[in-house]
């Protein structure tokens, strides 16, 4: 049994500003064991310029309400790390960007607080769950620059997976890294469901009220879409 | 174009062939790059029967990527990781001397055409017969790291789309004790040697017997080999 992923938007943050100041911590852990050049470190957070009011973000929790897991969901039609901290490798190719579609970052698990044998499982959940808002909210997909190995667990379920930007070689794990856009259909979330075993709705999301239904009562990329309209 | 741009609209063009044949995709590319089709001839391994190379590329003399396929259709990508950590000076000439098998004849064939750079693909029928070897390779230029970076990523875009189109199966892979599957996991994120003694807090002595146990186990001919057909067959996912 997995634990329920908790999505958290612009309309619920209230819920959860505890869970986002431990999450840019365990981020942070995160980085500096892939010995990842990113900003803020020192400071003991991962935050960026991306995380904003649009942002969405996926967060696993164990009982303790400690993030062992997480993601985060930025519009591509907005500033994203593909068009900006990664434009460099992705100049062969025009980068896809509609309304439709969202980039995928951060995949983190923090091995402190899983057992070493979820720490893959944790990534196929969030994957998971990057699936199932896709879907029940009619996204085209998601571009990502992401690591060879999770690049090829993403194409066994999301077969129309292709690189668009040059790949990589990050020399502190010496692992590549290639940017990628991952459509995601029914089918995609059916495969990925079937992969890591997960039976039923992987992904929650809560409200001062309850638990609202993702797609029917909810829907996190127009809650993102207000808060655009409403700053401008 | 460039070489890179010509690889990156061939994999966006192919993701949208309802009925592409990875293999055959892959290599109308890298043959219409340029590359030369050297051979295509049924070849067994008299040494090792049960664990074929799927593809390797060779850039130069010092450098050797395997992405290895073994009998349950297992895709193991050793890559430059395995090259950095072993720190072998590949040269041709061990690689000539190192290699046994299929691996051997082929360098050696290929060392007659002078060929610095090259792609050998595997195919194989899923029920194991005939072994078909065909080699794409390129005597003429020297690829770039970039270019080679790119290679790296077409061949493993579709052999990992070839490969997921055989559903995996768990029957002939024995089950790891829960302490085998910790050390499987620690060594799926990069842990090893002494650090995945300290992590787990076991002796060289020990940790070595369930190194050995685990790839019997797996049928692995070491511990990437070992996690890659443990993620594979979702073992790091109980």
């Amino acid at each position: 049994m997995h634990p329920p992923i908790e999505i958290i938007d612009r309309q619920n943050i209230c819920l959860y500003q505890d869970v986002l100041e431990d999450l840019w911590r365990m981020r942070c852990r995160v980085a500096k064991r892939f010995n990842w050049s990113i900003p803020y470190l020192a400071e003991g957070l991962d935050k960026d310029e991306f995380d904003r009011d649009d942002t969405i973000y996926l967060v696993i929790l164990n009982d303790d309400r400690r993030v062992v897991g997480c993601s985060r969901l930025i519009p591509s039609i907005e500033p994203h790390l593909l068009d900006t901290v990664f434009g460099d490798y992705c100049d062969l190719k025009p980068i896809p960007r509609s309304k439709n579609i969202w980039e995928f970052s951060r995949m983190f698990v923090d091995r402190d607080y899983v057992n070493l044998v979820s720490v893959v499982k944790s990534c196929y959940l969030l994957m998971s769950g990057v699936a199932e808002l896709s879907v029940a909210h009619g996204l085209d997909g998601v571009t990502w620059y992401t690591s060879m190995p999770n690049y090829q667990a993403a194409l066994a379920c999301w077969r129309q997976t292709f690189p668009i930007g040059r790949p990589a070689l990050h020399k502190p794990d010496n692992v590549i890294y290639v940017p990628a856009f991952s459509p995601i259909d029914s089918d995609g979330l059916v495969r990925i469901k079937e992969r890591a075993r997960h039976e039923g709705p992987v992904t929650q999301y809560i409200h001062r009220d309850g638990v609202r239904s993702l797609g029917e009562e909810v829907n996190v990329f127009e809650n993102a879409k207000e808060v655009r309209h409403n700053a401008a | 174009m460039s070489f890179s741009e010509r690889a990156l609209a061939h994999m966006a063009s192919a993701s949208l062939d309802p009925n592409l044949a990875p293999i055959e995709s892959l290599k109308s590319f890298l043959l219409s790059e340029g590359f030369t089709d050297f051979m295509a001839r049924e070849m067994r391994n008299p040494f090792d029967p049960d664990f074929h190379t799927a593809l390797e590329i060779y850039n130069g003399p010092n450098e050797l990527r395997q992405i290895y396929m073994d009998r349950r259709d297992v895709l193991f990508d050793i890559g430059m990781k395995q090259c950095r950590r072993t720190t072998i000076p590949l040269t041709w000439k061990s690689l000539r001397d190192g290699a046994t098998g299929p691996s051997r004849e082929i360098i050696e064939y290929l060392a007659d055409f002078g060929m610095r750079n090259g792609v050998v693909l595997i195919h194989r029928e899923i029920n194991r017969e005939p072994i078909f070897v065909s080699v794409v390779g390129d005597v003429v230029n020297e690829l770039s790291q970039d270019d080679l970076l790119m290679v790296q990523v077409i061949c493993s875009h579709f052999l990992g789309l070839w490969l997921a189109d055989y559903p995996a199966s768990i029957d002939d892979v024995k089950e790891l004790s829960r302490r085998e599957l910790e050390i499987l996991a620690a060594s799926s994120i990069g842990l090893n040697g002494k650090s995945l003694e300290d992590h787990l807090n076991i002796s060289s002595h020990t940790m070595r017997a369930h190194l050995r146990s685990i790839r019997q186990k797996l049928g692995a001919n070491s511990m990437p080999h070992a996690v890659n057909i443990g993620m594979r067959y979702g073992l790091l996912d109980s």
